[in-house]
Formats: C-alpha cells, structure tokens, sequence
C-alpha cells in the first residue's frame, strides 16, 4: 500500500463527529448499511425493531440521526415514529425513513425528516447524513 | 331490455317500467282528469311523445283546457308535434284502415318515430267509451296483443274504460289483458292486480333479493381478494427489494472504496461474499414465487421415488440446525425407525422446512418437537411448536396464500406462501395436513402421506 492510499483510508476512516442509529430487521441490509457507513467514516448503532430502538435510545446518548426501516417485527416504523414523536428529547433527532414497501404516502404523510426508497439512493443518503451529523 | 322507470304522474302508481300497459276504470269526467292530467304532465317533462285520444266525458277540448292550466304554451307543444290530443273520432278517421289485428304495430312504429325524433319514448291514452258491446271480443284481444308488443318498448299506455259501461265479464277481461288498473273507491285511488302478476312481482321481488345478495357476497369475495393480491404484491416488493438492498450497498461501498483506494484484499473478498449470498437469496426468493405460480396452474413438478421419511426430517434438521439455534428454539426429534414411501424427496423436505420456518417465526425462543411415525399404514410426520398458537378463526385460513397474521404491523418477513405451498404439496400426494392449535398452547401441524406412489400429473 502506498503512502497517499494509507493517507486516503485514513482520511475516509477518520471519525465524523455522528452516530447513525439503524433500525432495520434484517440482518442483511443492517450489515451492508454498517460497511457502507463505516467506511464513510461514521459510528454505526443498530437496532432490529422499533421496540429495541426505543430501549436503545433510553439507555445511551443520542444518536445523530436515525435510519428507519418501516415493516419490522414486535414494533414496526409507524409505532416507533408515533412513540419517538411523543419524547421530549427523542423527538429532536432527525430521522430518515428507509423502505421497500410500496406505502410511500402513508410514510410521506408523517413527514420524517428524511424518506429514501429502497434500495437506496446512496448519494442521497450520505448528503442527509452529511447535513445532521 | 328496457329497465329504466319512468314517472306515471300518478302518486298511487308512482314510477313505472318501460312498457307498462295499464288500464283505468272510471266513474266521472273527474276521475278520467285526475288521472290523465298528472299522466301526460309527467309524459311532457319526461320528454316522452305523447298522443291523448279522447271520449266523453272528456273531449280533446277539454282536455287542452286542463293541460293549459299547467303548461301555457300549450300549442306550442301541439305544434312541435310532442303532444296530440284528438278526439277518438278524428282518430277513428285517421286510423280507420287499421283492424285491431294489426293497431299494436302502428303503436310500435309511433315509437321508433318518436325515438328517431329525440323523444325518450312513447306515452297514450285511448278511451274505450266508442265501444260497441260487439266490438268487445276483439278489442280485449287488442288490449292482450298491446301487453305482448309493449313489453321491451319505450311506451306507457293507459287505458280508460267507464265502470258503467262494464259489466262483471269485461271487467275481468280488462283486468285480465292489462299489468293492472287504477281505480277509484271512496276517493281514494287503487291498483288491482291479477293473482298471477302479484306471484309473479313477488317472485321476481324474491329473485331480485337473492340475486341482490349473491351479487354483494361476490363482490365481497372479489374485493377481499383483490385486498390480498395488492397485499401479496406489496409483501413480494418488499421482500425482493431488501436483498436488492444489500447487494446494492455492498456494490456501492466497493465502487466507493474502490475510488478512494482504501479497499484491501481481505475486504474486498468479505464484502463480495456477502454480495453473493444476497444473490443467492435473490435466487431463492424468485424460485419461490415461480413455485407458487407453478402450484397455482397445478402444475407443482413431482419427482416420486423411494424415500425415508425419517431419513429426510434428520437431514431438514440438520440443514436447518443454524436458523434454530438463531431463534433459539431447540428442536428434539423422534425419528426411530425408516418410514419408506414413494414421495417426492426434495418437496417433503419443502413442507418440513416451510412448517419448521414458520414455527421459528412465530415462537422463537421456545422448543420444537418433530415426530414420525406410522399410523394405519400411512406415514405421519408432525411438528409442534410452543409459540403463541393461533386462535380457531385463524386456522382455517392459514393455509390460504398470501395470508399472514396480521401481516403490516408485525411484518414477519416472507410471502405468506408457506403453509399454502406445504397445502399443494400435501394434495398433491394426496395426503392430509391437520393442525392441532390452542392460543397459548403452541400449533402441531401433522402432515399424513399415504405410501403409494402417486401418479405424477
């Protein structure tokens, strides 16, 4: 490896001040989303359902920004929004709505600070992000 | 068929069908105008032609006086040629080459004419007061071909015959040739109708109900099952795109990394590795919804052979021992001694493998027993979890496609397809699939295959 690549890996290694909390249930999307954002350089939390994103943010700093997956198990997208919009402090954190189903009104009409279909449009993600963290 | 109703004019006879031939029996002048003034007024509004042939004891003059009470501009109206009141005399003259063997076609051709002209149909009224005692025979025919021709027409024929003029036989013979009459007792306005069309009203009021309700109960079907299908297609979207994802990211983190150079060879290698598995589960996914179009034409492949059925739920639990240690359900099996059968080995494992999937889904955490046995000469594989179990009104429609207990709120992943392919898969043997099921006491699902072989269709 040479010097300008180790000087580049340590660039795009280097912590961003952010914390991205996923929410998803599946393992598959939670790990590429990890590799993706890792890379990029940010701290990645996660999540598999609402239930546990909740227990999450109880329990530890928040994060800047959460990624929300809509069709979950035990508490899908709609019961964690309806739940995090009513904390006095959860509610200050932007989140961004990330889904595969088909309901983009039903998601739009709760105006999250973010809404991406998947699969994801990744330069629109990484800009959000880059905005709240 | 002509189904549209049409304002009579008439309160007591309120909307009738297109062609409707009825009859009036009246007393006085009063009763002939209370009854074909509201008549024709409607006619008039509801753009039909109109023809009124008068007698006495009301003349076309007469008429003409009632009619302008309500419509000022009423030659006008004569002129245009929508309304024609004449005397039955003039008409006598203006029909006279007519027998009354051919009259209802002249009423037919009236109107098509009529209909050419923009009119929405037909409205007429004769007065039978010219009626020679003689005449009666045939006119009662005429009346009975009026009925036949009116049917299926856009016309509305009244007819009026003086009560004194009447005795008991015409009376019946009147009734008798029209749908029904008007009447007037004690001031107050009735409909006679025959016996037969009474039944028959009623019948058809009946048939109407019935089909009525068939017609709501398909709806029904057809708009639950449209709700699933749009379900189903959701579910699928959802399901194809989150492998779509992954593979997505992944493919995106390299082509990232790849730019910035930070990608090394060990990553490079874990990140494509996993790029393929989502590929494999792509694959997977696909072939699982051709197998469910295929199960749905009837036409699920099957490869009979002689296969052990306890051999196939060892071999199911260990290829599947990974997903139950991550659900944390510990599966103990019985599987003593062979149960040979001629099935199809790699769709038995499908219905072990889709029945243990959904135990694993829905009670993880909590231990699974599989059990085989013989039983009558058939061979019985069941599986019972410890899960939640499903309440009796779930456990019909369970095995329906594109089912999942309450699938938006608590999306479980997949397509709802399981237990109907393990369904077609069991018909398609022959066999029976039983469930065993009490909310909070967990689900045993018994799967029976005969032995003998199955002619592959």
């Amino acid at each position: 490896m040479t010097d300008d690549q180790r000087n580049a890996m340590a660039e795009a290694t280097r912590r961003r001040p952010g914390t991205v909390l996923v929410v998803d249930d599946d393992p598959g999307v939670v790990e590429a989303l990890e590799t993706l954002l890792v890379d990029e350089g940010y701290h990645v939390v996660t999540a598999c359902h609402g239930r546990a994103a909740l227990s999450y943010l109880t329990e530890n700093e928040a994060p800047s920004v959460i990624l929300l997956d809509m069709m979950m198990p035990i508490m899908d997208g709609y019961g964690f929004l309806a739940e995090q919009r009513q904390h006095p402090t959860f509610s200050r954190i932007p989140v961004v709505v990330l889904t595969a189903g088909a309901n983009s009104n039903r998601v739009r009409a709760l105006s999250p600070t973010g809404f991406l279909s998947k699969p994801v449009d990744v330069d629109a993600l990484l800009a959000l992000l880059e905005e709240y963290c | 068929m002509v189904a549209a109703g049409v304002d009579s004019g008439i309160p007591a006879v309120g909307t009738l069908p297109w062609g409707t031939h009825f009859c009036q029996f009246y007393d006085s002048q009063r009763d002939l105008a209370d009854a074909l003034v509201p008549y024709f007024l409607a006619g008039i509004r509801g753009n039909a032609q109109c023809v009124w042939v008068t007698a006495d004891p009301l003349r076309a003059h007469q008429a003409r006086d009632l009619l302008r009470a309500a419509v000022p501009d009423l030659g006008a109206l004569e002129r245009s040629g929508q309304l024609e009141i004449i005397d039955h005399g003039d008409w006598y003259l203006k029909t006279g080459g007519l027998k009354t063997e051919t009259l209802h076609r002249m009423w037919i051709e009236r109107q098509e004419i009529a209909l050419q002209n923009g009119y929405s149909g037909l409205r007429a009224s004769g007065n039978t007061s010219f009626l020679e005692v003689c005449d009666w025979k045939s006119f009662a025919d005429y009346e009975a071909r009026l009925t036949n021709a009116f049917r299926g027409n856009r016309i509305v024929g009244l007819c009026a015959y003086s009560l004194g003029r009447c005795n008991s036989d015409s009376v019946i013979d009147v009734v008798r040739s029209h749908q029904f009459a008007l009447t007037r007792r004690a001031d107050q306005w009735e409909l006679i109708e025959s016996s037969s069309l009474k039944i028959a009203k009623e019948e058809l009021r009946q048939l109407n109900e019935e089909l009525e309700e068939r017609v709501r109960q398909r709806t029904a079907e057809l708009e639950e099952a449209l709700r699933m299908r749009e379900d189903f297609i959701s579910v699928a979207s959802h399901e194809l795109k989150t492998p779509l994802t992954s593979l997505q990211l992944y493919i995106e983190s390299l082509l990232r990394a790849g730019a910035k150079g930070t990608c090394s060879a060990g990553q490079l290698a874990e990140r494509l590795t996993k790029a393929k598995a989502e590929c494999g589960r792509l694959e997977k996914l696909v072939n699982y919804l051709l197998d469910f179009s295929r199960a749905l034409s009837g036409q699920l492949a099957l490869t009979p052979e002689e296969v052990d059925l306890s051999d196939v739920a060892r071999m199911t639990a260990e290829r599947f021992s990974e997903n139950l240690d991550k659900a944390g359900c510990a599966l103990s099996l019985r599987a003593d001694a062979p149960i040979t059968g001629t099935w199809d080995r790699l769709r038995v494992e499908q219905v072990l493998v889709n029945i243990l999937s959904n135990a694993i889904k829905y009670a993880p955490g909590a231990p699974i027993e599989v059990t085989v046995t013989e039983e009558n000469g058939h061979a019985v594989v069941s599986v019972r979890d410890h899960g939640p179990g499903i309440r009796p009104q779930d456990q019909g429609r369970i095995f329906d496609r594109f089912v999942q207990l309450s699938p938006t709120e608590h999306h479980r992943g997949g397509f709802g397809l399981g237990l109907w392919i393990v369904r077609k898969i069991v018909d398609a043997f022959r066999g029976r699939l039983d469930l065993e099921s009490e909310p909070g006491a967990g689900a045993t699902f018994r799967v029976t295959l005969p032995r003998v072989p199955v002619e592959s269709s």
